[in-house]
Protein backbone atom coordinates (compact mmCIF):
# COMPACT_ATOMS: atom_id res chain seq x y z
CA UNK A 1 0.00 0.00 0.00
CA UNK A 2 2.71 2.72 1.12
CA UNK A 3 4.52 1.66 -1.74
CA UNK A 4 1.82 2.48 -4.40
CA UNK A 5 0.85 5.76 -2.76
CA UNK A 6 4.51 6.37 -3.26
CA UNK A 7 5.21 5.32 -6.49
CA UNK A 8 1.90 7.47 -7.56
CA UNK A 9 2.71 10.24 -5.87
CA UNK A 10 6.08 11.15 -4.53
CA UNK A 11 7.90 12.61 -7.72
CA UNK A 12 4.93 12.59 -9.47
CA UNK A 13 2.92 16.28 -10.72
CA UNK A 14 -0.29 15.73 -8.80
CA UNK A 15 -3.07 17.22 -10.22
CA UNK A 16 -5.63 18.73 -7.44
CA UNK A 17 -8.78 17.26 -7.48
CA UNK A 18 -10.62 20.75 -6.48
CA UNK A 19 -9.41 22.31 -9.62
CA UNK A 20 -11.97 22.11 -12.31
CA UNK A 21 -14.47 22.93 -9.81
CA UNK A 22 -12.65 25.85 -8.53
CA UNK A 23 -11.84 26.79 -12.46
CA UNK A 24 -15.91 26.54 -13.44
CA UNK A 25 -16.70 28.79 -11.19
CA UNK A 26 -18.26 26.25 -9.11
CA UNK A 27 -16.21 26.73 -5.89
CA UNK A 28 -18.33 27.07 -3.06
CA UNK A 29 -17.13 30.56 -0.55
CA UNK A 30 -18.24 31.68 2.41
CA UNK A 31 -20.30 34.19 0.52
CA UNK A 32 -21.57 31.67 -1.80
CA UNK A 33 -23.58 30.16 1.10
CA UNK A 34 -27.49 30.18 1.98
CA UNK A 35 -28.48 28.76 5.02
CA UNK A 36 -32.04 28.91 6.64
CA UNK A 37 -32.06 32.05 8.48
CA UNK A 38 -28.96 33.78 7.72
CA UNK A 39 -28.66 37.10 8.72
CA UNK A 40 -26.18 39.56 7.45
CA UNK A 41 -23.29 41.61 10.13
CA UNK A 42 -22.07 45.02 9.68
CA UNK A 43 -20.15 46.71 11.90
CA UNK A 44 -19.65 50.28 12.36
CA UNK A 45 -16.29 51.44 13.79
CA UNK A 46 -15.83 54.92 15.76
CA UNK A 47 -14.88 57.50 13.34
CA UNK A 48 -12.48 58.65 15.84
CA UNK A 49 -8.89 57.17 16.09
CA UNK A 50 -8.35 57.71 20.19
CA UNK A 51 -11.42 58.64 22.01
CA UNK A 52 -13.31 57.61 25.41
CA UNK A 53 -16.81 56.14 24.76
CA UNK A 54 -19.32 58.34 26.51
CA UNK A 55 -23.08 56.75 24.91
CA UNK A 56 -24.10 54.49 22.37
CA UNK A 57 -27.73 55.15 21.32
CA UNK A 58 -28.76 52.89 18.82
CA UNK A 59 -32.52 53.17 18.83
CA UNK A 60 -32.39 54.49 15.51
CA UNK A 61 -30.27 51.70 13.83
CA UNK A 62 -32.93 48.63 15.79
CA UNK A 63 -35.65 50.99 14.78
CA UNK A 64 -35.13 50.03 11.01
CA UNK A 65 -36.95 47.88 9.09
CA UNK A 66 -35.13 44.20 8.49
CA UNK A 67 -32.75 44.68 11.50
CA UNK A 68 -32.66 41.21 13.84
CA UNK A 69 -30.42 42.96 16.54
CA UNK A 70 -27.97 45.88 17.32
CA UNK A 71 -25.19 44.51 19.53
CA UNK A 72 -22.68 46.98 21.48
CA UNK A 73 -19.40 46.39 23.61
CA UNK A 74 -21.58 46.72 26.67
CA UNK A 75 -23.25 43.33 24.94
CA UNK A 76 -20.10 41.06 23.93
CA UNK A 77 -18.90 41.62 27.45
CA UNK A 78 -21.93 39.07 28.46
CA UNK A 79 -20.79 36.70 26.07
CA UNK A 80 -16.97 36.73 25.77
CA UNK A 81 -13.71 38.26 27.31
CA UNK A 82 -11.56 40.88 25.59
CA UNK A 83 -9.95 39.63 22.82
CA UNK A 84 -6.44 39.22 23.40
CA UNK A 85 -3.97 39.80 19.95
CA UNK A 86 -1.09 38.44 21.81
CA UNK A 87 -0.24 36.64 25.04
CA UNK A 88 -0.42 39.17 27.98
CA UNK A 89 3.51 38.21 29.01
CA UNK A 90 5.81 40.74 30.49
CA UNK A 91 7.80 42.41 27.51
CA UNK A 92 5.56 41.07 25.14
CA UNK A 93 3.08 43.51 23.82
CA UNK A 94 0.56 43.76 20.47
CA UNK A 95 0.55 47.62 18.97
CA UNK A 96 -2.78 46.45 16.34
CA UNK A 97 -5.21 46.54 20.04
CA UNK A 98 -3.48 50.00 20.94
CA UNK A 99 -5.54 53.08 19.61
CA UNK A 100 -4.14 54.61 16.69
CA UNK A 101 -3.32 57.64 18.27
CA UNK A 102 -1.82 56.57 21.80
CA UNK A 103 1.03 57.71 22.75
CA UNK A 104 4.33 56.76 23.37
CA UNK A 105 3.79 57.05 27.45
CA UNK A 106 1.04 54.42 26.23
CA UNK A 107 3.42 52.57 24.80
CA UNK A 108 5.98 52.63 27.22
CA UNK A 109 3.33 51.22 30.17
CA UNK A 110 2.16 48.48 28.07
CA UNK A 111 5.44 47.58 27.50
CA UNK A 112 6.36 47.09 31.00
CA UNK A 113 3.40 45.02 31.50
CA UNK A 114 0.76 47.30 32.67
CA UNK A 115 -1.65 46.10 29.43
CA UNK A 116 -3.71 48.88 27.98
CA UNK A 117 -6.05 46.27 26.14
CA UNK A 118 -9.49 47.90 24.79
CA UNK B 1 -37.48 54.18 -1.89
CA UNK B 2 -38.70 51.61 -4.43
CA UNK B 3 -36.43 52.60 -7.91
CA UNK B 4 -36.83 49.49 -9.63
CA UNK B 5 -35.87 48.93 -13.70
CA UNK B 6 -36.67 46.87 -16.03
CA UNK B 7 -33.34 45.30 -17.76
CA UNK B 8 -32.84 43.23 -20.74
CA UNK B 9 -29.28 41.35 -21.02
CA UNK B 10 -28.00 38.46 -22.08
CA UNK B 11 -25.77 36.86 -20.07
CA UNK B 12 -24.18 33.80 -21.44
CA UNK B 13 -26.01 33.38 -23.99
CA UNK B 14 -29.21 33.50 -22.31
CA UNK B 15 -31.54 36.36 -22.06
CA UNK B 16 -32.87 37.33 -18.93
CA UNK B 17 -35.26 40.29 -18.11
CA UNK B 18 -34.60 41.53 -14.69
CA UNK B 19 -36.50 44.09 -12.62
CA UNK B 20 -33.04 45.54 -10.48
CA UNK B 21 -33.23 48.49 -8.38
CA UNK B 22 -30.68 51.49 -9.37
CA UNK B 23 -28.42 51.17 -6.89
CA UNK B 24 -27.33 47.71 -7.19
CA UNK B 25 -24.24 46.52 -9.30
CA UNK B 26 -23.79 43.77 -11.75
CA UNK B 27 -21.80 41.63 -9.82
CA UNK B 28 -24.58 41.60 -6.93
CA UNK B 29 -27.32 40.87 -9.84
CA UNK B 30 -25.48 38.08 -11.32
CA UNK B 31 -24.69 36.59 -8.15
CA UNK B 32 -27.76 37.07 -6.18
CA UNK B 33 -30.53 37.36 -9.12
CA UNK B 34 -29.04 35.09 -11.47
CA UNK B 35 -27.05 32.84 -8.30
CA UNK B 36 -24.08 33.03 -11.06
CA UNK B 37 -21.62 33.02 -7.85
CA UNK B 38 -18.40 32.21 -9.58
CA UNK B 39 -17.62 36.02 -9.80
CA UNK B 40 -16.49 37.37 -6.62
CA UNK B 41 -16.35 40.12 -5.07
CA UNK B 42 -13.23 41.28 -2.69
CA UNK B 43 -12.27 44.73 -2.68
CA UNK B 44 -15.64 46.24 -4.06
CA UNK B 45 -13.81 49.45 -5.28
CA UNK B 46 -11.84 48.27 -8.30
CA UNK B 47 -8.62 47.63 -7.41
CA UNK B 48 -8.31 43.67 -6.84
CA UNK B 49 -10.31 42.26 -10.40
CA UNK B 50 -11.68 39.68 -8.86
CA UNK B 51 -15.03 40.33 -10.31
CA UNK B 52 -14.12 40.99 -13.68
CA UNK B 53 -16.41 39.56 -16.42
CA UNK B 54 -16.94 40.24 -20.01
CA UNK B 55 -19.34 43.09 -21.68
CA UNK B 56 -20.00 43.02 -24.99
CA UNK B 57 -16.50 42.01 -25.83
CA UNK B 58 -14.51 43.76 -22.95
CA UNK B 59 -13.28 43.56 -19.42
CA UNK B 60 -15.33 45.04 -16.91
CA UNK B 61 -14.73 45.26 -13.10
CA UNK B 62 -19.03 44.32 -12.43
CA UNK B 63 -18.13 45.59 -9.02
CA UNK B 64 -18.04 49.37 -10.66
CA UNK B 65 -21.24 48.97 -12.80
CA UNK B 66 -24.07 49.52 -12.18
CA UNK B 67 -27.03 46.61 -12.78
CA UNK B 68 -28.75 49.45 -15.16
CA UNK B 69 -25.71 50.08 -17.54
CA UNK B 70 -25.79 46.34 -18.52
CA UNK B 71 -29.37 46.89 -20.11
CA UNK B 72 -28.94 45.90 -23.37
CA UNK B 73 -25.46 44.18 -23.46
CA UNK B 74 -24.09 40.65 -23.81
CA UNK B 75 -22.83 39.70 -20.35
CA UNK B 76 -20.34 36.66 -19.70
CA UNK B 77 -18.92 35.46 -16.57
CA UNK B 78 -17.28 32.75 -15.70
CA UNK B 79 -19.42 29.91 -16.26
CA UNK B 80 -19.45 30.87 -20.13
CA UNK B 81 -16.05 29.14 -20.36
CA UNK B 82 -16.00 25.66 -19.85
CA UNK B 83 -18.45 23.71 -22.43
CA UNK B 84 -20.19 20.20 -21.82
CA UNK B 85 -17.79 19.40 -18.77
CA UNK B 86 -14.46 20.32 -21.17
CA UNK B 87 -12.73 23.20 -19.64
CA UNK B 88 -11.82 26.59 -21.91
CA UNK B 89 -8.02 26.33 -23.01
CA UNK B 90 -7.47 29.09 -20.42
CA UNK B 91 -8.57 27.41 -17.60
CA UNK B 92 -6.32 24.21 -18.95
CA UNK B 93 -3.59 26.07 -18.95
CA UNK B 94 -4.27 27.46 -15.28
CA UNK B 95 -4.80 24.21 -14.43
CA UNK B 96 -1.64 22.56 -15.50
CA UNK B 97 0.39 25.25 -14.34
CA UNK B 98 -1.12 25.44 -10.88
CA UNK B 99 -2.15 28.87 -11.43
CA UNK B 100 -4.08 29.44 -8.18
CA UNK B 101 -4.30 27.73 -4.72
CA UNK B 102 -7.40 29.43 -3.29
CA UNK B 103 -8.75 29.93 -6.48
CA UNK B 104 -11.07 33.25 -5.36
CA UNK B 105 -9.19 35.30 -7.73
CA UNK B 106 -9.08 32.85 -10.71
CA UNK B 107 -12.52 33.89 -12.21
CA UNK B 108 -11.77 37.32 -12.83
CA UNK B 109 -8.09 36.08 -14.21
CA UNK B 110 -9.77 33.62 -16.20
CA UNK B 111 -12.17 36.84 -17.57
CA UNK B 112 -9.39 39.22 -17.66
CA UNK B 113 -7.00 36.54 -19.61
CA UNK B 114 -9.82 36.10 -22.02
CA UNK B 115 -10.24 39.59 -22.83
CA UNK B 116 -6.67 40.07 -23.10
CA UNK B 117 -6.32 37.62 -25.94
CA UNK B 118 -9.19 38.56 -28.09
CA UNK B 119 -7.15 42.40 -28.53
CA UNK B 120 -3.44 40.71 -28.58
CA UNK B 121 -3.52 36.60 -29.23
CA UNK B 122 0.32 36.56 -29.25
CA UNK B 123 1.49 39.16 -26.41
CA UNK B 124 4.71 38.90 -25.11
CA UNK B 125 5.40 37.79 -21.24
CA UNK B 126 6.15 41.61 -20.70
CA UNK B 127 2.79 42.47 -22.44
CA UNK B 128 0.89 39.48 -20.78
CA UNK B 129 2.42 40.92 -16.93
CA UNK B 130 1.15 44.17 -18.27
CA UNK B 131 -2.34 42.95 -19.26
CA UNK B 132 -2.77 41.12 -16.32
CA UNK B 133 -1.69 43.81 -13.60
CA UNK B 134 -5.01 45.30 -12.64
CA UNK B 135 -5.51 41.90 -10.95
CA UNK B 136 -4.53 40.61 -7.34
CA UNK B 137 -3.54 37.01 -5.95
CA UNK B 138 -2.61 36.84 -3.09
CA UNK B 139 -1.49 32.99 -3.31
CA UNK B 140 0.70 32.31 -6.21
CA UNK B 141 2.77 35.82 -6.52
CA UNK B 142 1.78 36.03 -10.14
CA UNK B 143 4.48 33.53 -11.86
CA UNK B 144 2.70 30.80 -12.75
CA UNK B 145 -0.11 32.72 -13.88
CA UNK B 146 2.09 34.21 -16.43
CA UNK B 147 3.09 30.88 -17.15
CA UNK B 148 -0.14 29.32 -18.12
CA UNK B 149 -0.88 32.04 -20.51
CA UNK B 150 2.42 32.06 -22.37
CA UNK B 151 2.10 28.18 -22.62
CA UNK B 152 -1.31 28.53 -24.25
CA UNK B 153 0.22 31.55 -26.32
CA UNK B 154 3.55 29.65 -27.27
CA UNK B 155 0.78 26.21 -27.69
CA UNK B 156 2.57 24.53 -24.98
CA UNK B 157 -0.35 23.18 -23.18
CA UNK B 158 -0.56 19.64 -22.67
CA UNK B 159 3.19 18.87 -22.66
CA UNK B 160 4.41 16.35 -20.14
CA UNK B 161 3.22 13.80 -17.96
CA UNK B 162 1.31 16.08 -15.99
CA UNK B 163 -1.68 16.70 -18.74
Amino acid sequence: MREAIAGRLVGARVQRVEDPRLLTGRGRYVDDLTVPGMAHAAFLRSPYPHARIVSIDVTAARALPGVCTVLTGADMQTMTGAFLGMMPLDGLYDDFALPLEAGSDKRDSTRSGSAAWV
Amino acid sequence: MTDLHRIAVRVNGRDEELEVEGRRTLADVLREDLSLTGTHLACEHGICGACTVRVDGRAARSCLMLAVQADGTDVETVESLAEDGVLHPIQQAMLENHAFQCAFCAPGFLMTIRCLLDDNPTPTREEIREGLSGNLCRCTGYRSIVDSVEALVTGHLGVGDHA
